[in-house]
């Protein structure tokens, strides 16, 4: 199928876009860390910096007591690397933290703040593995957040207290975490390969099946939809370590590898959660596919534009997290705004008598999947001209 | 008549689904406008939660970038 002139231009357009955004974010300044490092130890005289990321806080102008050394730790947070601020004293004690720099979502960043995690972490040994659920409070549906600024609050620590002169042992390489989510997902993979070959019979219940699954485990359970914050981590080249994010490689690594090579699309049809609430919405009211002929193209642009808008936000702020606009967790973990619940009520109400009002009107995953499928063939016509350019040998 | 009140039936439609995606992206980008100022606003969050644990101002002896 051949796009429009215009959508070739349109993409060729937000590519560059987007190119020109990223290039501008990444040569704007960093922000002065002093501030964020005095927050650490407010009683301190003053504060000078060491070698790297290491700062010295003073308790006299001249310079005889040293009250704290602070570290800046880091670790991949949900949208990105996520920076603390540690303190430690000299007995190898955290006195201070402060998140220097993140990448998350506000609400779920607020949702950790207000965990009261931060000052649990105040008392620590430089020594304490600090992992979730095990010597520092899990935070429920926060979970990438919180385990992020305990590594990066026990990696600052570990840092401040070597330059103290106690022994620290480097961690090894980290755990590869693989468990359920992981399993889930390349079961649900498998399942809509199979459901997607023409002479399997029983593709409708294949594919019920299928997304009551995801909602229940991609969604619910754990809350881990492809989101565009997803992709704005792409974009900016946030990848983090496979050994903790394998989940995150298995569903970009999936769609994009299924998508290339089959241009079938793994994931929306087949296994995304807030795609089967609709579903189950549907089912009850009898919802019916409705196109709406008059204005197809100008929602279609619309869509596109908000996406595109979102994805820029996040380039801009070099924040992945301020681009989600998605209501996900607002239904799986019922957390949201008001603004967010009202329009939740909305699309599930529409979802009764529309079929998926969210994945044709406003979701962002389906530009995306469009531009992928664009540049494909694009691709594939540059290819095909190319070898029939080049005589036989 | 059938006809045309089938006509009618999806114009109507099309106008009902036009102005629920105009006020549910009118919503998502009442949220979106509310994330960027929350993040444009960390640097003052952090001064205020700095004030309220007690933290000096930056000392004219603080040394760094």
């Amino acid at each position: 199928m051949n796009q429009p002139k215009s959508d070739r231009i349109f993409a060729l357009g937000a590519l560059i876009l987007i190119a020109v955004v990223w290039i501008v974010s990444a040569a704007r300044t960093q922000g002065d860390l002093m501030p964020v490092v005095r927050a650490t130890i407010p009683k301190a005289d003053h504060i000078t910096k060491q070698d790297g990321d290491l700062y010295a806080a003073w308790a006299e102008p001249d310079e005889a007591d040293l009250l704290a050394r602070i570290a800046i730790g880091s670790a991949d947070g949900y949208g990105g690397p996520l920076r603390m601020a540690v303190a430690v004293d000299p007995a190898g004690v955290v006195i201070g933290v402060v998140i220097a720099d993140d990448k998350e979502t506000p609400a779920w960043m607020g949702r950790v703040l207000d965990s009261g995690l931060l000052k649990s972490l105040i008392g620590k040994s430089y020594g304490d593995s600090l992992i979730l659920g095990d010597d520092v409070d899990g935070v429920t549906g926060a979970t990438y957040t919180a385990r992020a600024m305990a590594q990066a609050t026990a990696a600052g620590g570990r840092d401040a207290a070597a330059a103290f002169g106690h022994p620290v042992e480097e961690p090894g390489p980290p755990t590869i975490v693989f468990g359920p989510p992981e399993i889930v997902l390349i079961l649900l993979f498998a399942i809509g390969f199979v459901g997607h070959q023409s002479r399997f019979p029983y593709t409708k219940q294949l594919r019920w099946l299928s997304m009551i699954t995801g909602l229940i485990v991609i969604g619910f359970l754990y809350n881990s939809p492809v989101t565009i914050a997803y992709i704005t981590k792409l974009v900016l080249g946030y990848w983090p370590a496979w050994q903790t994010n394998l989940y995150w490689y298995f569903l970009i690594g999936g769609i994009l590898f299924v998508f290339t090579v089959d241009n079938k699309n793994p994931y929306c049809q087949w296994c995304c959660p807030f795609g089967a609430a609709q579903d189950c919405m549907g089912a009850i009211g009898g919802a019916k596919t409705r196109t709406p002929v008059r204005f197809q193209r100008l929602l279609i642009w619309l869509q596109r534009i908000l996406t595109l808008a979102a994805i820029l936000l996040g380039v801009w702020f070099r924040n992945p997290g301020v681009a989600s606009y998605e209501l996900f967790g607002t239904l799986f973990e019922v957390l949201g705004s008001s603004v967010q619940f009202a329009a939740l009520g909305l699309v599930l109400i529409a979802a009764l008598f529309i079929k998926r009002p969210w994945c044709n009107y406003l979701c962002p995953i389906r530009p995306v999947t469009d531009l992928i499928r664009l540049i494909r063939q694009m691709v594939k016509e540059r290819w095909q001209q190319a070898t029939q350019r080049t005589p036989a040998a | 008549m059938a006809t045309s009140d089938t006509k009618n039936t999806g114009r109507l439609i099309d106008w009902i689904i036009l102005v629920f995606v105009l006020i549910v992206m009118g919503l998502l980008i009442a949220d979106l406008g509310s994330n960027v100022v929350e993040t444009s606003g960390q640097h003052r969050k952090l001064a205020n939660e700095a004030a309220d644990t007690g933290a000096s101002p930056p000392s004219r002896r603080d040394s760094g970038r």
